[in-house]
């Protein structure tokens, strides 16, 4: 009997259950939902203020943010594509926005960036999202940032070299960091290597455009042919596996982004390339090497042999583009939302929560007071100089763009995706194969890959 | 068919929906089954015969995207020897590898779960940890101690054991590193299924083989293991069917590129088919042909080992 | 004697073993997330601190929804439970007890279904969920945890099942009590240890499933741990401490339940009423 009426009791409990966990009905209000790519708790946090001030100017609006991680915004893109859920804003890479526009899914945002001014925004952030063919802007970057040399100014002078010279070449940069590779403890065997790398297939196809890039390369010639087997790709494989033999960790490739962060703190690395929300990571773990002054950023990064005279270095601009979906319930409200988020007020709001990492997109901001009185930049304020000189004079480009016509290809994401790229680097470093081989190889599988996706045009 | 007390009858008059008289014995199998049934075919059946049918499409992730190319899919993965051959003898070397490294390890664990000893309970919990901690959760604590630089696991062994530690995360390393990490994390499973039925093994038995005078091994062999056979032989089929297609811890531990390149399975290369290279018609073909080996791997291991099952 | 000191031994030492594995790495966690931020990532790390502070658990709670998240993983993963219970006994019942065509092809055909990598059923699983409204919503996540947990739990209790002698089950039925009856108060009971199996195997599912809960839950009030956890470990920097403190605090309670459950394993068993 005791039995029979426990168990009677738990179906009563799993139907309650049920009943509770069922969808809750829609309010009758417009919503807008937010899908973008900080999931950091403060900046979440300032985002529901500026939600919350929006919601209240505009009753019947209700706007959702959703922080999804980067590696999980395609899934969450793809499903919703392919049920046609648009959300009403979301963040992407600079040519998904490019692709998505071309098949006509992105509205038009240029009433936005006339709100904040066109002129107001620094040149490259109006080159990345503009269409010249119809003279529309399709996304806007939410703030920027470039990726730089982080290095321990200690261990240069450790290693009798000067800590405020950046390398002007991969020669000497390799030399500089065949220098910081040193035995702490007297076993015969490195523990402090000179660089050290993010793994992931992501970091590695960074590193390996940049590089191209700075060393007068690129990965598509007019047509859009990958052309892998070109000289400066096949010398930028060749210093990758320099590198490998003499200044990385035998294990670099499985560290993640933030475990090159704990090895320039912990002193397990002399330089790593970084972006600027890392400061967070030294203060946190490493606050005495911060206090003396230890940690510096190069301004610049080193050109390679094949570097055509007077260009500049290539490094990466980190730029998602807000893009509204034309399709989704409530483009006009979203469009409304942007100008309001982008109004200063609200914007340094956002841009405060990762000073150092949030570069804001508008000139004039960047002059205001309120901005450069942030206490964060009292410590770091060489970090946002840094960034602040390579964005306004060297023209730092979005993933995988070695020259601005690459935005055009509408296959730039499913190579990045591919793994082809972050094979050629391994089979080099790691697999025993020459440069030519491992860019042979990747070679075939772009052009099967382009074939197959229908967009060959060579 | 049977005559019900009055006590019960009382609460089960309020409820005449549930007297069984009235419906013929035989289809009661069918009605108790309805509502498993039910869900598989709604929730599994719909999205697997979607993708079976977009097999045969080069359909473009989130472009609009979608036309019949008959098997070229397949046709393609024949001669796709690095990445199809070359996940799927990957991918058999982890499956094989971590699954025979659970069974051994889950069985033996609880056989020494089954015997009396003090704290008994406790360490039975504890052997369930691995188990139920969020595979990202497992990802973020194993990689936090295995890790080169800064990982306990390898500070101990080099000032212990090994004066030079192996590097867990090097390409030649990297799968061994997977296999146990997933050992780690999935042995329990066998824990829980092999003790559940140790537990409703008869004393009576054990008693007998010791007045036989059989010593703890031939009690193991002669008692537990036939007792045991029947839930091995589905836990054995269950965890190959997980691993083969397990996804996320390795997914989250390696990544697909770089050091992921040296563990890439075929769930991995998969997901790089239809989530990287955004060639969704692909992947489905993959996970189709994935299907298919385990269908026949299944038919084979039931001829194998089904014989006096009564299963 | 002396062989039985030897095997006394043995079984303390493999006890000890296995405490070793599974313990070593919950206490590495704890402790990551009582020390102090700077003795986290130390080159040489300390196996004990004594600047033991609660600080990483403080910002858990106070700045993260972690508390949601717990609640809501709780909920999904308990109904889904009760659910698959409910659903599998019938069915496992079903089979064992009743002769009729096509009961081996069904049972057969559910454990087909773990043939097909989850990875590729989630976006057609997504246009599903859509098209009948349960995108978003919790009953969604348990009918999907209930639905993929289901081939399990049936062969397992059908194994468990078949091993109740039929006689046991016909005696209390001649003894005047129903087929329903006979198998709350004879069959369930016996099987207890299979049923317990059962629900640890569908909670740990729901509780550990990653991928089905991102794709189909998008509102933060809604998330499951594993979701939210991963946005923890995304965000801006890795707060060691905190992320260790959010993985202490998914396990003690598991772990208290589990404690609590294992002894069901054992009462399971009635009193040499079955052969096996």
């Amino acid at each position: 009997m005791q039995r029979k009426s426990n168990l009677w009791r738990l179906g009563l409990a799993a139907g309650i259950a049920l009943t509770l966990a069922l969808p809750l009905p829609a309010a009758a209000q417009k919503v807008v939902n937010v899908w973008h790519t900080e999931p950091n708790p403060k900046t979440k946090a300032a985002i529901d203020e500026i939600i919350k001030a929006f919601e209240k100017e505009n009753p019947g609006v209700k706007v959702m943010q959703e922080a999804v991680a980067w590696g999980d915004l395609d899934k969450k893109m793809q499903a919703a594509l392919a049920s046609g859920a648009f959300p009403e804003i979301a963040h992407g890479q600079t040519y998904v926005e490019r692709s998505l526009s071309a098949k006509g899914f992105l509205r038009p945002l240029n009433d936005v960036i006339e709100s904040i001014g066109e002129n107001d925004l620094f040149e490259v952030v109006r080159k990345l999202d503009y269409n010249p063919k119809d003279k529309k802007y399709y996304g806007l970057a939410h703030a920027v940032g470039v990726d730089l040399i982080v290095y321990r100014k200690d261990f240069m002078r450790d290693a009798k070299l000067d800590p405020e010279k950046p390398p002007a070449t991969f020669k000497e940069w390799l030399e500089q960091l065949k220098k910081l590779t040193v035995d702490t403890n007297g076993d015969g065997k490195p523990d402090r290597y000179g660089l050290s790398l993010a793994g992931p297939g992501f970091f590695i196809n960074e590193d390996l455009y940049m590089w191209v890039g700075s060393n007068g390369g690129r990965l598509f010639d007019e047509k859009g042919k990958p052309v892998f087997t070109e000289k400066p790709v096949l010398e930028v494989l060749e210093f990758w596996k320099q590198l490998n033999d003499c200044c990385l960790a035998p294990d670099w490739l499985s560290r993640q982004y933030l475990d090159t962060f704990a090895d320039l703190a912990t002193g397990k690395a002399a330089q790593i390339l970084g972006w600027g929300r890392g400061n967070g990571y030294f203060e946190q773990y490493a606050p005495d090497v911060v206090a003396k002054g230890n940690i510096g950023v190069y301004a610049m990064k080193p050109l390679g042999p094949s570097a055509k005279p007077g260009q500049s270095f290539v490094t990466q601009l980190d730029c998602e583009p807000w893009m509204v979906f034309k399709n989704s319930k409530n483009p006009e409200e979203a469009a409304k939302f942007l100008k309001f988020f982008h109004r200063s007020d609200n914007y340094l709001k956002y841009i405060q929560t990762v000073p150092v990492h949030f570069f804001p997109i508008n000139k004039s901001l960047r002059e205001n007071a309120a901005y450069k009185a942030t206490p964060e930049f009292q410590k770091w304020k060489f970090w946002v100089d840094a960034q602040h000189e390579v964005i306004a004079k060297h023209d730092p480009r979005p993933l995988l763009i070695t020259q601005w016509s690459d935005l055009e290809l509408p296959y730039i994401a499913e190579i990045a995706g591919s793994t082809i790229l972050v094979d050629m680097v391994t089979d080099v470093t790691k697999n025993g194969k020459t440069p030519m081989e491992a860019a042979t190889k990747a070679q075939q599988r772009a052009e099967q890959l382009i074939t197959q996706l229908g967009y060959k045009k060579w | 068919m049977s005559m019900t007390t009055t006590a019960a009858y009382g609460e089960r008059k309020a409820l005449p929906a549930l007297r069984p008289r009235r419906i013929p014995e035989h289809w009661w199998g069918y009605v108790l089954l309805a509502p498993a049934v039910a869900l598989v075919v709604g929730i599994i059946l719909y999205p697997v015969a979607y993708s079976f049918w977009i097999s045969f499409h080069a359909k473009h992730a989130y472009m609009p995207i979608q036309n019949w190319v008959g098997l070229d899919n397949y046709i393609f993965f024949l001669t796709d020897y690095d990445g199809f051959w070359r996940s799927l003898w990957l991918g058999t070397i982890y499956a094989f590898g971590t699954v025979t490294l659970q069974i051994v390890v889950g069985v033996a664990a609880a056989l020494v779960l089954n015997e009396t000893f003090i704290g008994r309970g406790f360490v039975r919990g504890l052997t369930l940890f691995p188990y139920m901690l969020p595979t990202i959760v497992v990802v973020i604590l194993m990689r936090w101690l295995f890790n080169d630089s800064i990982g306990v696991v390898k500070y101990l062994l080099e000032s212990t054991i090994v004066t030079r530690a192996i590097v867990w995360f090097a390409p030649e390393t990297i799968m061994v590193t997977m296999i146990l990490v997933s050992t780690w994390t999935f042995f329990p499973f066998v824990v829980i299924g092999t003790l559940a039925r140790m537990q409703t093994i008869d004393p009576e038995l054990y008693a007998a083989a010791k007045v036989d005078g059989a010593g703890i091994l031939r009690r193991l062999w002669h008692v537990t293991l036939p007792q045991i056979r029947s839930v091995l032989f589905v836990v054995v089929l269950l965890r190959f069917m997980f691993m083969f297609t397990k996804f996320d811890v390795i997914w989250l531990f390696a990544g697909a590129g770089g050091l992921g390149s040296y563990v890439r399975t075929l769930p991995i290369y998969t997901f790089v088919k239809s989530f990287g290279e955004l060639q969704v018609g692909m992947g489905a073909a993959l996970s189709t042909i994935m299907f298919m080996m385990l269908a026949a791997f299944v038919a084979l291991y039931f001829r194998l080992f089904k014989r006096d099952e009564n299963l | 004697m002396v062989a039985q000191i030897a095997q006394r031994t043995a079984i303390y030492l493999s006890a000890g073993v296995i405490c070793l594995m599974c313990g070593f790495p919950l206490y590495w966690m704890v402790l990551t997330s009582l020390k102090p931020d700077a003795e986290i990532i130390q080159a040489v790390p300390t196996f004990f601190t004594w600047q033991a502070h609660l600080d990483a658990y403080q910002r858990l709670f106070t700045q993260t929804r972690f508390l949601t998240y717990f609640i809501n993983s709780i909920t999904v993963a308990g109904s889904a439970t009760l659910l698959t219970i409910l659903v599998a006994v019938l069915a496992a019942y079903g089979i064992t007890r009743f002769r009729f065509r096509g009961r081996e092809a069904v049972a057969g055909t559910m454990l087909f279904t773990y043939m097909f990598a989850p990875i590729m059923i989630v976006v057609p699983f997504y246009i599903l969920m859509r098209s009948v409204g349960l995108v978003n919503s919790h009953l969604g996540l348990i009918l999907s945890y209930t639905t993929f947990s289901l081939p399990f739990s049936m062969w397992m209790l059908r194994s468990f099942f078949q091993s109740i002698p039929l006689e046991l089950e016909e005696a209390a039925m001649i003894d005047g009590a129903s087929r329903p009856r006979a198998v709350a108060l004879i069959i369930v009971p016996l099987a207890l240890p299979g049923v317990i199996a059962v629900s640890i195997f569908t909670f740990i599912v729901a509780w550990n499933d990653y991928l089905f809960a991102r794709v189909l839950i998008g509102a933060d009030q809604l998330k499951t741990l594993p979701v939210g956890i991963q946005d923890l470990y995304e965000s801006t920097v890795t707060d060691w401490g905190m992320v260790m403190a959010a993985g202490v605090m998914i396990t003690i309670p598991a772990l208290v339940f589990f404690v609590a459950v294992q002894r069901y394993l054992v009462s399971g068993w009635g009193a040499g009423a079955i052969k096996g």
